[in-house]
C-alpha cells in the first residue's frame, strides 16, 4: 500500500470537485461577480468586455460578451471556462493573458499576484501533482490504460526537455499576442484574439463538460476561428494520447506548471535523499509521472527540487530503502515512517 | 529461446562422467551435525525440510522443478508460471569432491558441488535449470550442465545502471517469461505475477521483522536456524515458508526480551553462506562474537527489497522485477561496489553493530578482489573491520578461531 499516492488520489479528487462544483456546494457564494466583489473589493470591471467565442451560444450564464468576467484569481485556479466554478476559478495564464489585453492597473492585481507567488514558495508546483483537475483527468486516463494493461510509453529525455521548450515557446507567443490587442491601435482583433491560449487549450473543452454544458467544439465562422478550433482538436487529442500512453509527459509542456515550476527550487515542500541508504534500484526513476530519473543519479545527500518535478511524492512512496527519501515540509519530515506500509498488500495500487 | 549445447557430444559426455553416478543419497554426518539441536520448536519445518531434500526426497509437490542460481533470476516469473523454483547453489565439500571429476580444482566450490550433484545423478528431477551469466564460472557452468539437462541462459549484463539497461532487462525478462510459458504450455499473465509477487512481498515483510529482531538481539533467533531459515526457503514452498518463518519469528518475539546479548554485535558480509558449509558461523559464535546481519545475496540481497509494483500492466511488473532482482542487487558481479560499501556503513550505523566480518570463500574471485577498497573506505568511517579467506574444509578452524578472538578483543577495546 502506498501511502502517499492513496493521500494524494484522494485530494485530487476532492479539489477536482470543489473547484469544479465549488459554486454548487458553497451556494452563497454562486460565484456571481457581486459575490466576488464583496469579497475582493479591488475588483473592478474594466468597461466593454470582449467577445470570445468558447461558449455554445446562449448555453451558458454568461452569454459571450455580456457579463464582465473578471474573477478572482487565486493561483493557478481552474479554468475560467468550467461553468460552475464560481469562486474557484481562472488559471495562472488565463489570469496573465486577460489582464495584460485589458492593461488592468497593477495595483488591482498585487493581490493575487503576492498571494499566487506566497503559495508557490511554500507549496512549489504541488499544485500539478495534487490540485490540477486537468492532470486528475490525465491520471485517470494513465489509470485506464493500467487496467487495460497497456505499456508505457516512456520518452527519452531530450524529448521531454524539448517539450518544455515548446510550451515556453508557446506561452511567449500567448502572451505577447495578449499584450499586443490590448494596444487601442489592435483592438479590433479581441474578438478573434482574445486569450490565445486557452482557446487551443484542452481544458477548454474539457471543463465545461464536467459542469454538464456543451463546450464549444466547432466554430468556423471565419478563418481564425476555423484555425483555432482544428487547432484545439489537434492539442486535445494531443493531450489524451500524452496522457494515456505517457502519464505526464504532458505536464512538461503546460504553460501554467512552467510557471509553477520557477518556485520549485526553495519551496518550503522539498524531497531530501540520503544517498547512503540508495542502493540504486532505481524504481524512484522508474515511477516518476514526469519521466525524471535525477534522484536515482544523486549522489549526494541532499534536498532535491527539479524545476520539473510535480511534487507528487511518488518516488517517496515506492523506495524500498527506509529514510532513504522523505519528503519533507520547511524541513520537518511529513510522511510515516513506517516502512511495512508497502509490502502489505501488492495488489492495491491507486 | 532455449539454449542447447553440446548436444552432438551429449551422449559421450554423460557416459564418461558415470563413475560417480549412484553416489552419495545420504545426508552428509556434516550435516547432519548442524540440524541436531534447536531451541525455537517451531524449526522443525524447516529441518525436516532440508533433510528430505538432502535425501533426495527433494519437495513435496505436484509442480514441475524449475532449477536455477543466484537472485538475478527471478523466481517470481517461474512461480506465476506455475512451476516450482529451487535454488540450486550450494557448498558441499562432499559434493565438491564429486564434482572434481569434471571440474578442475582451481575453481569456484559453489561450480564444483553444483556439477557433483548434476553428474553424480543426485539432481535429476528437474525440468530446465535457469543460468545466469552473472560470473564466469557460472557461465560456463551453463555449459557444464548442458549434456545432462536442459539450460536456459540469462545474461543480464555487468553494469547494473538503471538508465543504460533498464530496456534491456525487461526484454530478457521477458524473453524468459514467453519461454517457461511456452514450454510448460501454461498461460500466465498479469494476474500471475501479481500473486507471484504478493507472495514474495509477503516474504519480504517476514524476512524484515526477522532481520530488524535479530539485530536487536541475535539470540533471538541463532545464527544457524537463520541461515537454516534461509537455505530452506531455496527450495520450500513459499507460502509454507512464510508460514513457518512466521510462526519461528512470533516465537522468537515473545520471549525476546527474557534474553540478551552480551557479545559483541558483528556484519558478516561477503560471500553468501549456504548449508551446510556453516563453518565460519560456527568459528564466530564460538569466540564469542554473534552475527546480528548480514548483507549477502542468499539472505539480505534477496529478501529485503520488496517488488514495488508502479504500474500493474504485464510489462510494468515484468520492470518492477527487473528492478528488484537486476539494479537493486548487491551481487559484486555486476558493478555495484560502491553500493555494497554505502550498504555496509547504513547498516553498521543503523543497527549499531561492532564490526564487519568479511567473508571471502576461497576461489570466489569477485568478492576477493574487493576486500581491499572496502578495507579502505570501512577505515576511513573508523568501523573495525577484518577479511578472511578460507575453503570448504575444517583444518584451518583453529587458526580462524584465534583471529576472531583477536578481533573480538579489538572490538571490545574499540567500543569502550
Ligand atoms: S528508489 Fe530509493 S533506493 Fe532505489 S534508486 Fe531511488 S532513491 Fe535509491
Ligand atoms: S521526482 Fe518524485 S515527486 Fe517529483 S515528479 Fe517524479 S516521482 Fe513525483
Amino acid at each position: 500500500m502506498n501511502k502517499i499516492t492513496i493521500t494524494r488520489r484522494i485530494f485530487q479528487v476532492v479539489s477536482l470537485i470543489l473547484l469544479v462544483y465549488g459554486a454548487y456546494i458553497f451556494k452563497e457564494w454562486k460565484g456571481s461577480y457581486e459575490t466576488e466583489q464583496s469579497f475582493f473589493p479591488s475588483l473592478q470591471a474594466p468597461a466593454g468586455k470582449i467577445s470570445t467565442t468558447q461558449f455554445e451560444k446562449g448555453s451558458i450564464l454568461w452569454p459571450s460578451g455580456a457579463t464582465p468576467v473578471i474573477e478572482n484569481y487565486p493561483p493557478s485556479l481552474v479554468c475560467r471556462f468550467n461553468p460552475k466554478g464560481g469562486l474557484f476559478k481562472a488559471c495562472i495564464l488565463h489570469f496573465f493573458s486577460e489582464n495584460l489585453t485589458w492593461q488592468t492597473q497593477i495595483k488591482y492585481l498585487l493581490p493575487y499576484i503576492t498571494l499566487f507567488i506566497l503559495l508557490c514558495f511554500i507549496f512549489g508546483r504541488m499544485w500539478c501533482g495534487w490540485v490540477c483537475p486537468i492532470g486528475t483527468v490525465g491520471d485517470f486516463l494513465t489509470f485506464l490504460r493500467r487496467k487495460m494493461n497497456i505499456p508505457l510509453r516512456r520518452f527519452p529525455q531530450n524529448f521531454r526537455m524539448n517539450l518544455s521548450f515548446t510550451g515556453y515557446g508557446i506561452m511567449v507567443i500567448a502572451l505577447a499576442i495578449s499584450t499586443i490587442i490590448g494596444m487601442p491601435n489592435f483592438a479590433r482583433y479581441q474578438c478573434y484574439w482574445f486569450l490565445p491560449y486557452c482557446q487551443i487549450c484542452p481544458a477548454r473543452l474539457i471543463c465545461p463538460m464536467f459542469g454538464l454544458i456543451k463546450p464549444n467544439w466547432k466554430d468556423f465562422s471565419t478563418g481564425i476561428t476555423t484555425t483555432f478550433t482544428i487547432l484545439a482538436w489537434i492539442v486535445l487529442g494531443l493531450f489524451i494520447a500524452a496522457f494515456y500512453f505517457g502519464r505526464r509527459v504532458w505536464c512538461h509542456m503546460c504553460p501554467v506548471g512552467l510557471i509553477n515550476s520557477w518556485f520549485n527550487k526553495g519551496a518550503g515542500v522539498e524531497l531530501h535523499k540520503k544517498a547512503i541508504k540508495c542502493i540504486k534500484c532505481g524504481y524512484c526513476a522508474d515511477c516518476c509521472p514526469m519521466g525524471l530519473t535525477k534522484m536515482y543519479e544523486m549522489n549526494k545527500d541532499g534536498i532535491y527540487n527539479q524545476n520539473a518535478c510535480i511534487m507528487c511524492f511518488r518516488c517517496v512512496d515506492v523506495c524500498p530503502r527506509e529514510d532513504c527519501l522523505t519528503a519533507r515540509f520547511f524541513g520537518k519530515r511529513i510522511q510515516s515512517k513506517d516502512f511495512f506500509r508497502r509490502t502489505k498488500d501488492a495488489k492495491k495500487i491507486p | 529461446m532455449q539454449k542447447k549445447f553440446l548436444d552432438r557430444y551429449r551422449e559421450t559426455i554423460f557416459k564418461g562422467f558415470a563413475s560417480n553416478r549412484g553416489i552419495v543419497n545420504n545426508i552428509s554426518s556434516e550435516s547432519i551435525e548442524y540440524l541436531q539441536e534447536t531451541e525455537n520448536p517451531c524449526m522443525e519445518t524447516f529441518y525436516q525440510a532440508i533433510i528430505d531434500f538432502e535425501t533426495k526426497k527433494f519437495v513435496d509437490t505436484e509442480k514441475p522443478l524449475v532449477g536455477y542460481f543466484c537472485s538475478i533470476v527471478p523466481e517470481e516469473i517461474i512461480i506465476a508460471c506455475s512451476l516450482h523454483p529451487v535454488r540450486l547453489c550450494c557448498e558441499d565439500q562432499i559434493w565438491t569432491q564429486a564434482g572434481e571429476e569434471v571440474s578442475p580444482g582451481d575453481i569456484c566450490p559453489v561450480v564444483k558441488s553444483v556439477c557433483g550433484k548434476f553428474y553424480s545423478g543426485f539432481y535429476d528431477k528437474f525440468e530446465i535449470v535457469v543460468v545466469p551469466g552473472t560470473c564466469d564460472p557460472k557461465t560456463k557452468l551453463a555449459e557444464m550442465l548442458s549434456p545432462l539437462i536442459d539450460i536456459y541462459f540469462l545474461d543480464p549484463g555487468r553494469d547494473a545502471d538503471y538508465l543504460k539497461n533498464a530496456d534491456i532487462w525487461e526484454r530478457k525478462y521477458r524473453d524468459f517469461f514467453d519461454f517457461l510459458k511456452k514450454r510448460f504450455n501454461y498461460s500466465a499473465g498479469r494476474k500471475e505475477l501479481i500473486s507471484a509477487c504478493q507472495k514474495t512481498n509477503k516474504r519480504t515483510e517476514i524476512f524484515r521483522k526477522i532481520y530488524q529482531l535479530r539485530t536487536k538481539n541475535p539470540d533471538a533467533i541463532n545464527s544457524f536456524d537463520y541461515y537454516i531459515m534461509i537455505y530452506a526457503s531455496f527450495f520450500m514452498d513459499i507460502d509454507l515458508w512464510n508460514i513457518s518463518a512466521e510462526k519461528v519469528y512470533k516465537e522468537a518475539s515473545a520471549k525476546e526480551d527474557k534474553r540478551t546479548c552480551g557479545r559483541p554485535k558483528v556484519l558478516l558480509a561477503g560471500t553468501p553462506v549456504i548449508f551446510p558449509n556453516f563453518k565460519i558461523i560456527d568459528v564466530i559464535e564460538k569466540s564469542g562474537l554473534s552475527i546480528a546481519a548480514d548483507i549477502q545475496c542468499t539472505s539480505f540481497g534477496r529478501f529485503y527489497n520488496p517488488v514495488e509494483i508502479d504500474e500493474e500492466t504485464e510489462s510494468g511488473l515484468i520492470r518492477a522485477l527487473t528492478l528488484k532482482n537486476i539494479a537493486g542487487s548487491i551481487c559484486p558481479c555486476l558493478l555495484n561496489l560502491e553500493k555494497m560499501i554505502n550498504l555496509i556503513i547504513d547498516t553498521v550505523k543503523k543497527y549499531n553493530l561492532d564490526g564487519v566480518i568479511y567473508y571471502n570463500l576461497r576461489l570466489c574471485q569477485v568478492f576477493d578482489i574487493q576486500t581491499a577498497i572496502i578495507r579502505q573506505a570501512l577505515k576511513q568511517e573508523n568501523v573495525p573491520f577484518i577479511s578472511i579467506k578460507t575453503d570448504l574444509s575444517k583444518e584451518d578452524t583453529g587458526q580462524l578461531k584465534t583471529r576472531f578472538e583477536a578481533f573480538r578483543e579489538m572490538l571490545e577495546i574499540h567500543s569502550k
